[in-house]
This record gives structure tokens, sequence and C-alpha cells, in this order.
């Protein structure tokens, strides 16, 4: 098991590699300058030929790829081209605000999905279902930057029971953590849901009613635990998402995360911050694959890893 | 086995929570305890009938809640953004600044200034000013400013403003000349750069860093009336009142930054009263907040101007001015106002806004007028209309004036082909010189030959300037090559009314509208105005009130 997690690990770094390569031609093929963008907007094509001279940027792609990818060999992960400084102290300051919303909001969206899910599923047709299908299906189809604007709106502006924006505290949290953690919620919901449906017409639970045993331990034990396999393979997948998700998240409650790193850093072609940015937001990707793999094994004894 | 499994799973939940916990010890700071008020002597407490509540008691902080962070807080470097200017504007001085809405020029840092003739501007600078780390200002550091500035290898902010200086003389302490290449009127209103310390800069100067500022952008330091305390990128940015301010301690005791880029999550954080200003309200939202009790709109106009930029060197049929007046006439610039800027803005005829003194108010006024329209188009022979290119920067309020000059040019069966460009395209594009029509903007723009030279004197077109029409006028040139080396106030107003009739005649732009910016504050802050050159910098007089 520790030789298998070991393993995965290291397969990480080929993938790294191969995504930094293509991140950076990528930002390069988005039309668009950062001298430009530096420079105030009526300034002459020379004042900004000079600051990309400074800058560096009119070296060739090979070139500055080469240098930032020695850079990080050594530690050094690039200076941001708009705000002048080093980029690694700043990504590690914001990398747990971003962590902790997006654990908070698993946490929230898991929390509600899965009661509510086996409930719907027990209680296949009944109102508590109808109810939990159609908030499934409302959940899936907000935007969720606008499910933000109005529980902002609602609990900051109205209510006055919640802080809009900022990070002081956990209170500043909740908001930000319900509005990532919806669409997640939703979907953890529906597939709880059917799982556990498709699981509960299985003979062996016929079995285990015929058995005598009480309804509760048919559910827990002997459906919820056959139905998890699929629940916890959507829960790593929407983890990720939720990282994507803070780009936009962030903003609306002006949180301090990476998110708005990588927002800014894309509005600014600012080539090492993005960098920095998609290699922490992809080790956390693969590191929740992994982690997720790890944890089938526990919940299915039948899983195991070489 | 089944042991094993369980220990896994407990190492990886519990590697999982501390990473949620370390996450959470870090927000958990409190917010900054505000520094108290200063304790006020027993004796005064003992008499308040004397100073009747002048004395405001509450914590005197401000909080400002800004569309956009700064990048780079040394005003040499990052200059080039408002949400930099925030900033510098209240942590350092200039030589001068100016009244918004006149543009009269006050001395700051300056205690007089002498233009003998147009090249040569002898500045006195005040005695016994203080930067936040208590050194004098001397003329060293207002040479070291300028310098930095001048360097063509420091790629400072607005380079193209000190470019004319040919040298800088310093006779003492507090006396320097600058020497310019030549006559240049627009160079008074470039004294408002901000003085950095040369001390300063230079201690934490490197071989690869010799201006320093890979610290002072992120370290401050001033003469201004608040100085730089602590920036916590994404969160705030906390500046102090400066004890020793030479014109007197400010009444606020802090000023503190805090971005916040969703306009209606401003607008919801002012409403609350959790920030005092709301930096910008999007037009969308000014109605609505106008009728908040707990906020007070202001506009101000942004001293510039929007437009539709027409190639005149661009062949058939844009080369033809009759078809760009008549244009211009196609123009409904009040239901614009109100449809795209909800009526934050005045319709415009010419470059140079109402209020400037140098506005000239007597162009001639292409107004709204179909018929006056199809009758320039019949007589240019382009009654069944034309097709055109139209570029425009991806901006939601931008791309929608667009839209409405595109349908109101098709009455004409003048069939316009908008092309959405992002931001560093849109500017490529531009670079090119060839676009046959383009949506751009000026703003805060200060001496009149600012909204001249660069936009329409022949020597500015692509690449060298924005005179991206490719307007090339030898008698409009004459004119404002005058203008810039004539030291009567008097005689340059009328070059620059004769230059405003020119470009409006000949209308190489399509004047839209001037357009104003709105203000959110809370009613308890008062003594603020805000100023589209120098932002926050009135906080200095400024209080909240009980």
């Amino acid at each position: 098991m520790f030789n298998y997690a070991v393993k995965r690990v290291l397969q990480l770094i080929p993938v790294l590699l191969l995504i930094s390569i293509l991140v950076f031609s990528l930002v390069y093929a988005i039309p668009g300058d950062p001298a430009r963008m530096l420079a105030p907007p009526d300034a002459s094509d020379e004042e900004i030929d000079r600051i990309a001279e400074r800058l560096g940027l009119h070296r060739p792609l090979p070139v500055q790829y080469a240098d930032w990818f020695v850079g990080v060999l050594q530690g050094d992960w690039g200076n941001s081209i708009s705000w002048g400084r080093p980029v690694l102290p700043d990504l590690l300051r914001r990398l747990p605000a971003t962590l902790q919303l997006a654990a908070l909001s698993v946490l929230f969206s898991v929390g509600v999905a899965i009661p509510v899910g086996v409930l719907s599923a027990t209680r296949q047709n009944s109102f508590i279902d109808s109810i939990s299908r159609v908030a499934s299906l409302l959940g899936l189809s907000m935007p969720n930057f606008w499910v933000g604007m109005m529980l902002i709106l609602l609990f900051a502006l109205h209510l006055r029971l919640l802080p809009a924006s900022g990070r002081r505290g956990f209170e500043y949290l909740i908001l930000p953590a319900i509005t990532l953690g919806t669409s997640g919620m939703a979907t953890i919901m529906r597939v709880t849901r059917s799982t556990m449906l498709e699981v509960i017409r299985q003979d062996y639970v016929r079995t285990a009613r015929s058995k005598g045993l009480s309804e509760r331990v048919v559910i827990y034990k002997h459906t919820l635990r056959n139905a998890l396999i699929a629940v916890i393979t959507v829960i790593g997948l929407q983890m990720g998402f939720r990282l994507g998700g803070t780009v936009v998240i962030e903003r609306v409650f002006a949180y301090p995360g990476l998110g708005q790193l990588a927002y800014q850093g894309m509005m600014h072609r600012d080539t090492p911050m993005i960098m920095g940015n998609l290699m922490l937001f992809a080790t956390m990707f693969c590191l929740i694959n992994l982690v997720v793999d790890l944890i089938y094994a526990f919940v299915d004894p039948r899983i195991r890893y070489g | 086995m089944r042991r094993t499994r369980w220990f896994w799973l407990v190492l990886i939940m519990s590697m999982f929570m501390l990473v949620f916990v370390v996450g959470c010890g870090q927000p958990a700071d409190p917010p900054p305890e505000p520094d108290e008020p200063e304790e006020e002597p027993e004796e005064e407490e003992e008499e308040p009938e004397e100073e009747p509540a002048e004395e405001p008691t509450r914590d005197q902080i401000v909080y400002i809640g800004v569309s956009s962070e700064p990048h780079r807080l040394d005003p040499r470097f990052g200059a080039g953004t408002v949400a930099a200017r925030n900033v510098q504007t209240l942590v350092h001085d200039s030589l001068i600044s100016w009244d918004d809405d006149t543009l009269e020029i006050e001395y700051v840092l300056a205690e007089e200034i002498n233009i003998p003739d147009p090249q040569t501007y002898e500045v006195k600078l005040r005695e016994g000013v203080l930067f936040h780390n208590g050194e004098e200002l001397t003329t060293a550091d207002v040479e070291y400013t300028y310098n930095t500035l001048r360097d063509p290898d420091a790629a400072a902010s607005n380079f193209s403003h000190y470019e004319p200086i040919e040298e800088i003389e310093v006779h003492d302490d507090y006396n320097l000349t600058f020497h310019l290449r030549e006559p240049n009127m627009p160079f008074l209103y470039r004294l408002r750069a901000d003085i950095v310390s040369k001390s300063y800069s230079e201690e934490h100067a490197t071989d690869e860093n010799p201006y320093g500022d890979d610290y002072t952008n992120m370290n401050p330091l001033g003469t201004g009336p608040f100085k730089f305390v602590e920036w916590r990128t994404g969160e705030e940015i906390i500046l102090e009142a400066f004890d020793d301010y030479f014109q007197g301690r400010p009444k606020l005791d802090q000023v503190i930054f805090r971005p916040i880029p969703d306009a209606t999550t401003r607008t919801v954080e002012l409403q609350t009263g959790e920030i005092h200003i709301n930096e910008e309200i999007d037009p969308v939202q000014v109605a609505i907040t106008e009728a908040d009790d707990n906020v007070v709109v202001s506009r101000r106009s942004q001293m510039g101007f929007q437009s539709l930029g027409i190639h005149v060197d661009l062949g058939e049929p844009t080369d033809d001015k009759r078809v760009r007046q008549a244009i211009s006439h196609m123009m409904p610039r009040e239901d614009i106002i109100d449809f795209v800027m909800h009526g934050l803005g005045e319709p415009a005829y010419g470059p140079i806004p109402p209020g400037h003194w140098a506005h000239e108010p007597d162009v001639p006024r292409f107004e709204y007028d179909p018929d006056r329209a199809q009758e320039l188009l019949d007589d240019a022979g382009y009654s069944d209309g034309f097709s055109a290119e139209l570029y425009v920067i991806e901006d939601s309020v931008r791309v929608q004036l667009c839209e409405i000059i595109q349908e109101e040019l098709s009455k004409f069966d003048i069939d316009v082909n908008i092309n959405v460009l992002e931001g560093g395209a849109f500017w490529d594009q531009m670079r090119t010189g060839e676009s046959q029509m383009f949506q751009t903007g000026w703003n805060a723009v200060t001496d009149p030959d600012d909204f001249m030279w660069r936009q329409f004197h022949s020597s500015s077109v692509p690449p060298h300037g924005a005179n991206r029409q490719f307007y090339q006028n030898p008698d409009f040139d004459a004119i404002i090559e005058e203008a810039l080396g004539e030291t009567d106030q008097e005689r340059r107003k009328e070059l620059y009314s004769e230059a405003q009739k020119m470009v409006v005649e000949d209308a190489s732009y399509v004047f839209l509208y001037h357009h104003e910016r709105a203000l959110g504050t809370s009613p308890d802050l008062r003594d603020f105005e805000y100023s589209i050159y120098f932002c926050f910098r009135d906080l200095m007089d400024a209080y909240l009130a009980d």
C-alpha cells in the first residue's frame, strides 16, 4: 500500500512536467501583452517595449520556459510580472485560505447530501424525495456566482447575519463555503440516491431483511456501505472542481485565496503567477485523486493495491 | 489486514484534518485592533462646552472598498493604475497639486515655482518637511525621483511625461531648476510626480535592482499625510496617520483599503457599514444605492471622453469627411448615456470636457439628426450605405455601446461588423494602425495638450502615439505646436479653441459622451471629496462623525 502511494506520487512528476509545458505555451498563445498592461493607458509603443525588455519578455519562448523551469528546481518560482515580486511566498500564504474554503465546502456538501440522499432513496417518491430532487436540480442549474450574490443579499444585506466579504474569522467562511458547495451537494445527493436505489434492490438486501435485521442495519450497513464507492468517486471529483470554482467564488466574496491570484494572474498575462497557481492546483488535483483511490481500499475490502 | 486498513484511513483523514486546522489557524487572526484614539488630556474633557462636539470620539478608522488591488506601490513604477494611485496619493506628496474642477495649481512640497521661460522651471522647496522615517526632504530626493522617472532603462510609469527634461540643476538643499529640451507648458502638470526618499530607495537597491523598487513597491515611504503600515495581499492595505505631517496630523487614525472586486459585494458592504467608501458604484446600481439612506452617492466627471475613432486614411468611404460627420449625426447621445451609463455622463461634442479651463463650447455640434446624416451620405455618394469593421475591447459597457452604434448605423444601410477583442489583442490591433473604426476613451487628462497631441498630431500615428485614426492636418499641427510653448494662458486658450474646432469639424473622432464616476460614502464620513486626479487625498482633512 505504501509502495503504491509512493509510486503514484512519483507519477506526478511527468504529469506536472507536461502540464507546465502545455500551460506555458498556452499563456503565450493567448493574445495580449503583459507589458502593455503595466503601462499607463496612453503609453507609447517605445515605452511598452522598454518595459517588456526590463521584464525579459522579449526572449524566445523556450528560453523563458527553461529559465522558469531551472528556477523552480531551485525553489525560485520566478517574479510576478505585474507585482514585481516572487510568486511563491504569495502562493503559499494564500494556499491555506483556499484549502480551508474547499474543505469546508466539501464538508458542507457531503454533510447535507449523504443523509438527504439516503432519506430520499429509502422513501422513494415521497414528499421528501420530491423536494430533494427539485433542490438538487436547482443546485446544479444555478451558476455559483449567482448563488453567492443571492446569499450575500439575503444574509449580509437583509438579515445582517453574516459578513459579505473578507476573511477575518470562521463566520467569513460560511457563505463562500455554502456557495462553493451547492452544486457539489446536488451532484452527490443525486448519486447517493441513485446508487442507494440500485443497491437496495439487490438480493442480499432482501436476504438481510428476511433475516429479520432491523431497517437501520439494513440501510446503513448493507446498503449505504455498498453504495459508497460511487459516492466517494464523485466526492473526489467534486473536490477537484471545487478548486476551480474558487476562482469565481473568491472574487464574489473578496476572499483572499489562490483563486483570486489565479484570476489576477490571467488578467495580466502574468506567466509566473499563472504557472505557480496551476502547478499548485494540478498537484492538489492529483493528490486528491490518489487519496480517493486509497480510500476505496478501506470502503471495499475487495480492492487491494500491491 | 483489516486493522492496517483502518490505520491508513485514520492517517489520511487526520492529515486532511490537519491541513484544515492549520489553514484555520491563520485566518483566525482577529482584525487588527484599531489604535485607540489618542487619549485626551483630562482637562479638556472637563470643559466640553468650550468645544461643542467638534472632537469626534469614535474610532477614526476609514475602510475603503476598492475594485482592484494595486500591484506596485512605489509611485515611480506603479503610477499607471488607479489602484496604486489610491494608496500613493496618501503616502506621498508631490511638488504641486490642483483643484479638480478648475485645474488651478496649488503648491504642496513646492513653496514657489517660477517659469522665467517655458523651458525653465525653478522650484523652491518647502523647508522642514519630513519623510516617515524622520529624514528631511531636500532637493536631492526630488532630483533622484525625477531622474528615475526620466531614465529610459528604468521603464518607469509615464516616461513620456518626463522625457522633455534635459537637465535637473540642484542649487542647494531647497532650490532646483528643471531645464527642458523644448518649450513645454504642460510640464507644469508633470510636477505632480510623487516624491520618494533617495536614501531609503538606495538603501534597498541592489545590483540587480538598482532602483530598490523590489522592496519599495511593497514598502513605500513618503512625506504624505498617512504612512504605510502593512499590506496583507488580497485582504488589506493599512495606512496610519503621520504625526509629523507638515500640514498637521490628519484627524483620521487609520485608512484601510480592502480590495473587493465584485461591484455588488462592494455596494452591500457599504450599505451594511462594513466599509465607509465604495470606490466605484456600478452604473446599474447607482439608482438602488441612491435610494438607501445609509449611503451618500456623489458623481465626479472623469475629465475625459468616450468616442468612436474612424480611420481617415484607409481608403473609401471613411476617408470622406462628410461620411464621418454623417456618422456623428447618427449618434443619439442622450439615449446612449441613459442606456449604457444609466445616466452617468454628459453628451460630448468635442474632446475637452465642460469644466476644464480650455473647454470650447462653440464647436460645430453634430447633434442627432438622421435627415442631415442622410443628406451628407447622399452628397458623398453613399446613399446605399457601405460596410465597416469596428474594433472594441472586451468590456460589457463598451460592447453594448458598440451594439448601439451598429444598430444606429444599420438604419442607413451601413453594415458594421463588431470585432470584440480581449485587452491585449485589442491594443495589438490598434498598434497595426489599420483599424477602420474603433471605440476608445480617455480619462483624467490635465493639460489641453494631453487631449490633443497624442491623439491628433501627425507625429503621433502608431506606433509612436495614439493617433490611430491617422489624422494629419498641418494647420492643426502648427497650432498645437505653438500652444505647447505659449506661456500666456489666454493666448493658449485661444489656440486650443481653434484646435478643438478643427478636430471636431474633421470628425476623425465621433465624440460620444463625457463619462462620470459614481462614488458611495457613508453619511458619517465628513469633509471628504473624491478627486479624479488625487483619489482619496482629501482624507487628510476628513473625519468620522458620531
